[in-house]
């Protein structure tokens, strides 16, 4: 971290630490909706809670500004730190690391905010900047890991074969009634997404950031209903950065629908920015296993479209690194940089035409890369590491404009997700964890997903084989 | 990737894939001359596999060395006016009186017909002997006594070059053609292990048995925005082109 940003960091904290120890502007500036079962949280770490239907009748800001998000704002005006928020306090409590309660305050969406939120009322409504929605749990995926919370799909398997034999509820529809967080069928009238398109109006002048997530995007409905309403504004919010996630393995007449509705946003410039995020785990028929629904070729033939069409365009993949991640990566990884050589050009949103924005599975632990231990090289880890920092560019991928197409390559953030996955794999073998109850759910997992699917592991995965056998 | 005339590349250092502390590409590393490269012919068990294809359209000396090392013959060459590949290696002389000994060993009936369609080279040594593939098929062996001359050790592997700096043209051994792949495996001399490595993609070579004896393994198509050839080993020789001022 340079020393000017380190700077900021630490007066931004001085600054909240003023007003309180756990005060954070992300309270108020920026939330997560999750339209499909109607919880809210701000920001992400804290998990989701419920939304009372009273509460958004009366008022549908209430999907940001609800009674249980006021109360630990109260909490933190009056110098407190609401339990909600551990994620940060463990940060700060266990390290000398800034926490994202400070990260967060610092962004651009929050900081110029800093004043006005200081001086509300914690009964008072706030209009996020940074927002991100679900509208519909809709989608034509079920990724190993996900659940039904964010995929039909999810639901119809749930449904038709209970609860899987891992001990542990893994995803059961169950336990989502017992916390009254069923998924709101899309079909079915939602009295939350309702309530988001009473409150839009006035949200959409004032957003920074705009995300909508899933279920998968674009086959929910609402969807293309807010980027004909970009499309329609005589005065659109010009600074707004759009982003939308989509496993771009839908039907080619909506994948066709999407990319003329972005191409009139984007050559109209009614965005700041328009950024698609995608996911894929690892490599061709391996990562078509762990997310049942791919089409491993047609999302990188999508993904290449999307560059070509529209020069401005940025690609991020979201990329799961889980337990079936290591055997494929290196070959997507090359996969990622050809990408950014054959779209390299100087006008796009952000300076690579594709990113691989690498996160590691936490939940389901036994589909954790972790798990690996004792069997897996830490070379895996070296050897993507080795050809992502030989193909690398500048140091920081928004720091400095490239100029031509032989700067590009993988940026030190990209390539420091993956020394993270690195570290944490030597750290386990030196601190000596034991994983092995999350083996043995992983194997009773990968019998019911053969049984359910009809994908054999090893099939896949011959790699795996001695790992299943016990066998090293 | 074609090699051109006089400009040849190297393997002769290791790299350093640290941050560079005083430049913002992380792309300019630092690297040192590896000792291991110097030696690497010197060790008693190898092979190295070259995958390449001439064409005498190509600028090229008379003979020239698809790979060499500066001093004394070494190497594979081809001689144009003889249409003949041969492996070519000084080894000690067995007495202190003797001289110093040249070991020739021709690829028979590999001539221009077959390598401007493309050839696979490996070169094995097993102790005091030389043996040739072509296509992984033995194709001759020379026996020797003692080791190779001690001025080999002094520079790493050329490529497209046998003594680039040299004042005398006719020692240079300049050549041109387009390589594929190369990669060296110590310790290891069995032909099919060879052919197993070859075929298999750089990204499955950490699943072989054989992946920690794998010195280097070059595929030429893999080259970063500062011309370097990458290394799909576990280490780090990448290939550059050789300086402009140690070549006349």
């Amino acid at each position: 971290m340079s020393e000017v940003i380190g700077n900021n960091f630490k007066e931004i904290k001085k600054k909240l630490d003023k007003v309180g120890c756990g005060f954070c502007l992300a309270k108020w500036t920026q939330v997560t909706m999750h339209l499909n079962d109607g919880t809210t949280h701000s920001c992400h770490h804290p998990a989701p809670h419920k939304i009372g239907l009273r509460e958004i009748q009366k008022d549908p800001t209430s999907l940001h500004n609800s009674i249980t998000k006021k109360k630990e704002r109260k909490e933190m005006l009056e110098g407190g730190r609401p339990d909600a928020c551990s994620y940060c306090w463990n940060i700060e409590d266990n390290s000398d690391s800034f926490s994202d309660r400070v990260y967060k305050s610092e962004e651009e969406w929050s900081k110029p905010y800093f004043d006005e939120i200081k001086n509300l009322k914690w009964r008072d409504n706030f209009t996020p900047k940074y927002v991100e929605v679900a509208f519909s749990n809709t989608c034509n995926f079920k990724c190993a890991y996900c659940g039904p919370s964010y995929s039909s799909k999810w639901v119809e398997e749930m449904k038709e074969h209970g609860e899987f034999s891992t001990g542990d509820g893994f995803n059961s529809l169950e336990e989502l009634k017992r916390q009254d967080m069923v998924p709101i069928p899309q079909r079915e009238e939602n009295p939350y997404v309702e309530a988001f398109w009473k409150w839009w109006p006035e949200l959409y002048q004032e957003l920074d950031t705009f995300r909508i997530t899933g279920g998968e995007p674009l086959l929910a409905k609402d969807t293309f209903k807010v980027l004909d309403y970009i499309i329609e504004q005589e005065e659109p919010n010009r600074n707004l950065k759009l982003s939308i996630n989509s496993n771009l393995c839908i039907e080619d007449k909506l994948f066709d629908k999407f990319l003329e509705k972005a191409r009139k946003i984007i050559d109209e410039g009614r965005v700041k920015e328009f950024i698609v995020y995608t996911s894929v785990d690892t490599y061709g028929k391996q990562a078509e296993y762990v997310r049942t629904g791919l089409d491993f070729e047609k999302l990188f033939k999508n993904i290449d479209t999307l560059l070509t069409e529209l020069p401005k365009l940025t690609v991020v993949i979201m990329s799961t690194f889980n337990l079936f991640s290591p055997f494929g990566y290196e070959k997507l990884v090359k996969k990622v940089y050809d990408f950014k050589l054959k779209h390299f050009n100087t006008e796009r949103y952000w300076n690579s035409p594709l990113i691989l924005d690498t996160s590691y599975l936490r939940y389901p632990s036994f589909l954790s890369f972790r798990i690996l231990k004792g069997y897996l090289n830490v070379e895996y880890f070296e050897r993507i590491e080795k050809y992502m920092k030989f193909f690398s560019t500048y140091r920081s991928l928004n720091s400095y404009k490239m100029e031509n197409t032989t700067d590009t390559g993988f940026s030190l953030k990209e390539i420091e997700k993956i020394t993270r996955i690195k570290d944490i794999f030597l750290k386990d073998i030196e601190n000596n964890e034991d994983f092995s109850k999350s083996k043995e759910k992983f194997l009773n997992y990968t019998k019911d997903y053969q049984k359910r699917r009809n994908l054999d592991c090893v099939e896949y995965f011959p790699e795996l084989k001695k790992f299943i056998n016990n066998d090293y | 990737m074609i090699i051109n005339y006089k400009q040849p590349y190297w393997v002769k250092y290791e790299w350093d894939l640290s941050d560079h502390k005083d430049d913002q590409y992380v792309t300019n590393f630092n690297k040192i001359e590896s000792e291991k490269i110097k030696n690497l012919f010197h060790q008693d068990r190898y092979s190295m596999t070259i995958d390449f294809k001439l064409d005498l359209n190509l600028e090229s000396d008379n003979i020239f060395c698809i790979f060499g090392k500066p001093g004394k013959n070494f190497g594979l060459t081809y001689n144009k006016q003889a249409d003949t590949l041969a492996l070519e290696v000084w080894t000690k002389g067995v007495t202190k009186v003797a001289g110093d000994q040249f070991n020739y060993l021709a690829f028979q009936g590999v001539g221009y017909n077959e390598l401007k369609n493309g050839s696979v080279i490996t070169v094995v040594r097993d102790y005091e002997e030389f043996i040739i593939y072509n296509d992984f098929e033995k194709c001759g062996s020379i026996e020797f006594d003692k080791n190779l001359i001690d001025d080999y050790r002094d520079e790493g592997l050329l490529l497209g070059t046998g003594n680039p700096g040299t004042l005398v043209p006719e020692h240079r051994y300049n050549g041109s053609y387009e390589i594929n792949s190369l990669f060296f495996v110590e310790d290891i001399i069995d032909i099919d292990i060879s052919k197993k490595i070859y075929n298999t993609p750089t990204e499955k070579l950490i699943e072989l048995d054989e992946y920690k004896n794998i010195i280097f393994n070059y595929d030429f198509n893999t080259i970063n925005n500062q011309g370097i050839i990458y290394d799909n080993s576990s280490n780090n020789f990448f290939v550059e082109k050789i300086p402009t001022e140690f070549i006349q």
